[in-house]
C-alpha cells in the first residue's frame, strides 16, 4: 500500500483540506488488528513529527494522524482516524439535510430564537411619542335634570 | 418523502385565493376527487436575493384530481375581459435551468442570440451571479434553477422572476446595445488630442514625416518645400469645413496615390465618429500612427486627392458610412492615421443581436405596462407556500425554451408565447436537463414522481384577510331626560353665584322635595374637546333657568381622541428585534403604563384610539397594529378621565375617600406585581414584567401626561465579531449540502449514497452534527 503524508492546516471541520505533501509516496503495511477507521499505518521512514495528515491509496481515505510511534529498526507507526469529511466530500455534498446552524444568512433564517443570539443585561429605552392626545386643560361638564330650553 | 395532509379549510383557502367566490360553487364538485392525503418530496432551493424580490424556500402543490399521489398546481386562466375564471389542475410543476431560462428569455425579450459565445455567458453568469447573490461561474451554473409551470404545451414562469431576470440582464448592457461596453483603463496613456491651434501644424508635421519616409525609402531627394505642404494641409482643413473637434472623434488618413515626379497625396477625415477606432487587438490607437485599425460603425467621410507639386486639387469623392481599413505598419509611413481619440472600445457582443423592431425592457421592468399582450397570457398558478404556511398564487407567463445544445434565434412574439412545437414551425422548445418534457402529458409526469418546486414569492408572509371589525361609536345619544352642559369658566362662576341665591334654593327646594343640588346630576371636567350643539342654550336646573346664557351644550355622549400611528420597524432585523429580547409598553393618558407583545407590535405601525364617555368620563384606549397587511385592534385598556368637581361637603369627602383608595390600591399592586415578577423571572434574556404605574384615579391622571408614547426597552446586542463562521446563524432548514458553504452543522441527516462502511457513516453523521466547513 502506498502512503502519501503531509500536513494540512485549516480546521480539522474543513471538507476541502489543502494537503502538502511531505516527501514522496511510502511503501507502507497496516498494523494487525486495524481497521479502516482507526488504522496504524508501518513506515519504513524515521519518525518526523512535521506531519499531521495522509491518505492511503488503497483505503481511498484521507486521514489524521493523531500519533506517531517510532520503531525500532527505523520503523514508524502512524496512528490514524479516518477524516470523513474530506474522504467522502463529495458524497456529503449530494446529501439533503435540515441545517440546524450556517455561516451564510442566505440559508439561515435569522428569526429563529436558537438561544444563540447574546445580549447585555444593559438595555436601552427608545420613546416613541403619538402625535396627539388629550388636552392640557380641562372641559367643564356640567349634567342637570331637565333643563336644555 | 414526508406524509402531507391537506385539511378542507386549507382546500377552500386555496380555491378562495385561486379563483374567488365565483368558484365557491365548485368547490365541492373539485373536492369529491381529490385524494386529501399523499406524500410528496420537498427539495433545496437557492434563494436569490439583491434583486429586489425575495424567495420563498419551498413550495407544494396540490394533488392531481387524477391520482392523487403526486404533487400538482392547480391553474387559473387570466382573462382580461371580464369573463369567470376557470380552475383547472391540467398542468405540471417542474424546474427549468437557469441557464436556459436565461437565454430564452433574452429572446422573449428582444435579444437573438446567434451565437453561445464567450461573451453571452461572461453576461448571463454576471446576471446570475446578482440575482442570486453569489457567484454563478460556468462550472456551477447548472446548479440553479428556476420555477415553471406547463399547461396546454405552453412553458410558463413566475411573472416576479422574469422582472428580477430582466433588471440583472439589463445591469449587463444586453438590451442598451445587445452587447457590453468595453472601456480601457488607460484612456490617457497615448492619447494625441488636437485643438484647433495644433491640429494643421501637427497633420503638417505627420504628413512631412510621411513623405520624406516615402523619398528616403526610394532614395529620392525630398523635393517639396514646408510651405507647399502647409497650404495643402490649410486647404484641405477648409475644406472640411470647421467643426468642434473635441465633441467627436476624428480620424484622418492619408496615404500616397502615385509615387512620382507628381506625387499625388490622398487626405480623407472621418469626423463625428460614433465609436472609436481601435487597433485589432484591442490595444490603444496612439494619437497617430499606422497600424491595422477598425473602424466600427458610422462616420462622415471628406476625402480629397492633392497634386503635391502644383498643389491641385480634387475631389476623390468617396462616402459611405462603415470603414474597415487596414495597412501594414511593418512598411513604414506608407499610410497614416491621425485621430484625437483612443480610449473606449465599444462592440457589439459576439452571438447577440437586437430583433429589428423588438420592444426591450426598461432598467426597471414595469411588465403589464410594457409588454401588456405578455401580461395577460399566461395562467395564475396556486401553491402551498410550505415555509409560511400560507397559499400564495403567481402569475405565470409563458416563453419558450431553446433547444438544448442548439441555438435558434426565436422572434420576440414566438419566443413569448411558450408554445412547444418540434414541428419545427415555431420556437423549437424543450425542457431540459432532467425536467419534464413539455410534449408529456400531466398524466406521464405523474408516473415519473415528484418534481422540486422552487419559486420567486416574496418571503413575508403575504397579507391575511383578518382585519378586525370597525368599531362604530354611537353618536347623538348625550341628553335624554337630563342635559349636558360644556359651560366656560365665566358660566361656572355665574352658575356658582346663582346657585346659592336664597330664592333659588326655596324654589329647587319645592320642586324637588329635597336638596336642591339633586338637580345637579354631575359636575366634573374632562381633558378632551365635546361635541357640542351649534346653538347655545341657557343653563337650567330642573326647569330654572339659572340667569346663565349662551351655554355650549353637548350631542355626543362618546367622543374620540385620534391620537395618530407611530411606526415601530424592526432595529437589528433579527429574533432579537422580539421577545425575550425587546420589550414593548405603551403609557396611556387616565390609565398608565401598560405592556404590549414585542412579538404583535415590532414591524408594524401602531396605532391609538382614546374614546371618552363624556357623561362618566369612561376611557376606552384602542390599539390597533397594522402588520403584514392587516390591520387589527389587538389591545384594549380602560380608565376614567373625569375629574369631579366637588359641589357639596359629602361630595368632597367621598371624593378624598375614593382618592386615598386609589393611591393604596395603585401603590400596592404595582410593588407586589414588580417584585413577583422580577423574582419570577429567571430565563436568560427574558424581560422581567415590571408594572410600572398604578391604576390612574381620574384626578391623578389629570397631573399626569395627555400624550401617549411607546416605550421600546431592548437589551443591547453582544454579537461576536463573525460569529457566524464560528457557530453560524439559525437555519433550521432543508437544504443539499452542496449548495451551502461555509460553517454548516446538521440537525438531521440520512447518510445515503455514500459508499463506506456502516461505521464510517455514523461517523460521517456525526461530523455533520458537530459542524462542517463546506
Amino acid at each position: 500500500m502506498e502512503l502519501l503524508i503531509g500536513t494540512y492546516s485549516e480546521d480539522a471541520m474543513a471538507a476541502d483540506k489543502t494537503f502538502t505533501q511531505v516527501g514522496s509516496a511510502l511503501a507502507c503495511t497496516v498494523k494487525q488488528n486495524t481497521d479502516v477507521i482507526r488504522p496504524v499505518f508501518i513506515i519504513r521512514s524515521p519518525a518526523t513529527a512535521q506531519i499531521n495528515y495522509c491518505y492511503a491509496d488503497d483505503f481511498g481515505r484521507w486521514y489524521f494522524v493523531e500519533n506517531i510511534e517510532a520503531l525500532t529498526g527505523g520503523m514508524t507507526a502512524l496512528h490514524c482516524f479516518v477524516d470523513v469529511r474530506s474522504s467522502f466530500k463529495e458524497g456529503i455534498r449530494a446529501l439533503d439535510a435540515i441545517i440546524e446552524k450556517q455561516e451564510s444568512q442566505t440559508d439561515s433564517n435569522m428569526y429563529l430564537n436558537d438561544g444563540s443570539f447574546v445580549t447585555e443585561v444593559r438595555t436601552t429605552n427608545e420613546v416613541i411619542i403619538f402625535d396627539d392626545g388629550f388636552n392640557d386643560t380641562g372641559e367643564y361638564i356640567l349634567i342637570s335634570a331637565g333643563g336644555g330650553v | 418523502m414526508a406524509a402531507w395532509t391537506l385539511t378542507l379549510a386549507e382546500l377552500i383557502n386555496y380555491f378562495s385565493a385561486l379563483t374567488g367566490a365565483k368558484v365557491s360553487a365548485d368547490v365541492s364538485e373539485l373536492v369529491k376527487d381529490l385524494h386529501i392525503n399523499r406524500s410528496e418530496e420537498t427539495y433545496p432551493y437557492l434563494a436569490p436575493v439583491g434583486i429586489g424580490s425575495t424567495l420563498i424556500q419551498l413550495v407544494r402543490g396540490f394533488p392531481a384530481t387524477t391520482g392523487g399521489q403526486k404533487i400538482a398546481p392547480l391553474f387559473q386562466s387570466i382573462t382580461t375581459d371580464g369573463t369567470d375564471y376557470t380552475a383547472t389542475d391540467a398542468g405540471v410543476i417542474t424546474q427549468i435551468p437557469a441557464k436556459d431560462f436565461t437565454l430564452s428569455l433574452l429572446n422573449a425579450l428582444g435579444v437573438s442570440i446567434t451565437d453561445l459565445s464567450a461573451g453571452v455567458w461572461t453576461g448571463v453568469c454576471n446576471a446570475l451571479s446578482n440575482i442570486y447573490g453569489r457567484e454563478v461561474t460556468l462550472e456551477n451554473i447548472g446548479d440553479f434553477r428556476v420555477l415553471a409551470v406547463v399547461q396546454n404545451g405552453s412553458l410558463m414562469f413566475d411573472e416576479a422572476t422574469i422582472k428580477a431576470w430582466s433588471d440583472a440582464l439589463s445591469a449587463e448592457d444586453f438590451f442598451s446595445r445587445g452587447g457590453y461596453v468595453q472601456t480601457l483603463d488607460d484612456v490617457t496613456t497615448g492619447r494625441h488630442e488636437f485643438n484647433e491651434f495644433t491640429y494643421n501644424s501637427e497633420l503638417f508635421l505627420l504628413l512631412k514625416q510621411l513623405l520624406t519616409t516615402m523619398y528616403a525609402e526610394n532614395t529620392i531627394p525630398y523635393p517639396y518645400t514646408d510651405a507647399n505642404l502647409l497650404s495643402i494641409v490649410n486647404d484641405f482643413m477648409t475644406s472640411i469645413g470647421d467643426y468642434d473637434i473635441s465633441a467627436k472623434p476624428v480620424v484622418i488618413y492619408a496615404s500616397y496615390v502615385s509615387f512620382s515626379e507628381n506625387l499625388t497625396l490622398s487626405l480623407k477625415i472621418f469626423k463625428n465618429l460614433d465609436y472609436v477606432p481601435v487597433n485589432r487587438d484591442g490595444t490603444l490607437l496612439p494619437g497617430y500612427h499606422s497600424a491595422n485599425v477598425v473602424l466600427y460603425a458610422s462616420s462622415t467621410l471628406y476625402g480629397y486627392t492633392y497634386n503635391l507639386r502644383t498643389g491641385a486639387k480634387t475631389s476623390e469623392g468617396d462616402s459611405g458610412s462603415a470603414y474597415h481599413y487596414t495597412t501594414d505598419i511593418n512598411t513604414g509611413f506608407k499610410e497614416l492615421y491621425a485621430s484625437n481619440i483612443n480610449y473606449v472600445k465599444e462592440e457589439t457582443i459576439d452571438g447577440i443581436e437586437i430583433q429589428t423592431g423588438a420592444t426591450l425592457p426598461t432598467d426597471d421592468l414595469d411588465l403589464p405596462s410594457e409588454y401588456p399582450a405578455w401580461a395577460s397570457a399566461g395562467v395564475s398558478a396556486g401553491f402551498w407556500d410550505d415555509a409560511a404556511s400560507l397559499l400564495r398564487t403567481r402569475k405565470m407567463i409563458p416563453v419558450a425554451l431553446q433547444e438544448e445544445g442548439e441555438v435558434y434565434v426565436t422572434p420576440q412574439a414566438l419566443a413569448r408565447d411558450g408554445v412547444v412545437d418540434h414541428a419545427g414551425t415555431k420556437a423549437k422548445t424543450k425542457i431540459l436537463d432532467g425536467a419534464v418534457d413539455v410534449l408529456d402529458t400531466p398524466t406521464d409526469w405523474v408516473d415519473e414522481g415528484t418534481r422540486t418546486i422552487p419559486l420567486d414569492v416574496p418571503t413575508s408572509p403575504e397579507p391575511m384577510n383578518t382585519d378586525t371589525p370597525v368599531v362604530v361609536l354611537p353618536t347623538g345619544t348625550a341628553g335624554g331626560p337630563v342635559t349636558v352642559y360644556n359651560p366656560t369658566q365665566a358660566q361656572m362662576d355665574s352658575l356658582r353665584t346663582e346657585l346659592w341665591n336664597n330664592g333659588l334654593v326655596v324654589t329647587l327646594q319645592t320642586l324637588f322635595n329635597a336638596n336642591p343640588m339633586d338637580a345637579i346630576i354631575s359636575c366634573h371636567m374632562i381633558y378632551a374637546s365635546p361635541h357640542v350643539d351649534a346653538t347655545k342654550k341657557g343653563l337650567y336646573l330642573g326647569n330654572v333657568f339659572m340667569n346663565v346664557s349662551g351655554v355650549n351644550v353637548v350631542d355626543e355622549q362618546f367622543i374620540e381622541v385620534d391620537c395618530g400611528t407611530v411606526s415601530v420597524p424592526e432595529l437589528f432585523g433579527n429574533a432579537t428585534d422580539y421577545e425575550p429580547y425587546t420589550s414593548v409598553e405603551i403609557y396611556l393618558p387616565f390609565i398608565g403604563i401598560q405592556q404590549l407583545s414585542a412579538n404583535d407590535v415590532v414591524g408594524g405601525s401602531v396605532s391609538l384610539v382614546m374614546k371618552e364617555d363624556v357623561l362618566t368620563g369612561a376611557i376606552l384606549a384602542e390599539v390597533t397594529v397594522t402588520k403584514n397587511g392587516s390591520t387589527q385592534t389587538l389591545y384594549q385598556f380602560t380608565g376614567n378621565g373625569a375629574v369631579q368637581i366637588p359641589l357639596t361637603g359629602q361630595d368632597r369627602l367621598s371624593q378624598i375617600m375614593g382618592g386615598i383608595k386609589g393611591a393604596l390600591s395603585g401603590g400596592f399592586t404595582g410593588g407586589v406585581a414588580g417584585a413577583v415578577m422580577g423574582t419570577a423571572s429567571g430565563a436568560i434574556a427574558s424581560k422581567p414584567s415590571i408594572m410600572k404605574s398604578g391604576g390612574f384615579s381620574p384626578n391623578t391622571g389629570a397631573m399626569a401626561g395627555k400624550l401617549p408614547y411607546l416605550i421600546i426597552n431592548r437589551n443591547i446586542p453582544l454579537d461576536a465579531s463573525e460569529y457566524n463562521k464560528f457557530t453560524g446563524y439559525p437555519s433550521n432548514k432543508k437544504v443539499n449540502l452542496g449548495s451551502v458553504s461555509g460553517f454548516t452543522r446538521v440537525k438531521d441527516v440520512h447518510v445515503e449514497g455514500i459508499i463506506c462502511t456502516e461505521q464510517e457513516k455514523t461517523l460521517i453523521e456525526e461530523a455533520l452534527k458537530e459542524g462542517i466547513f463546506l
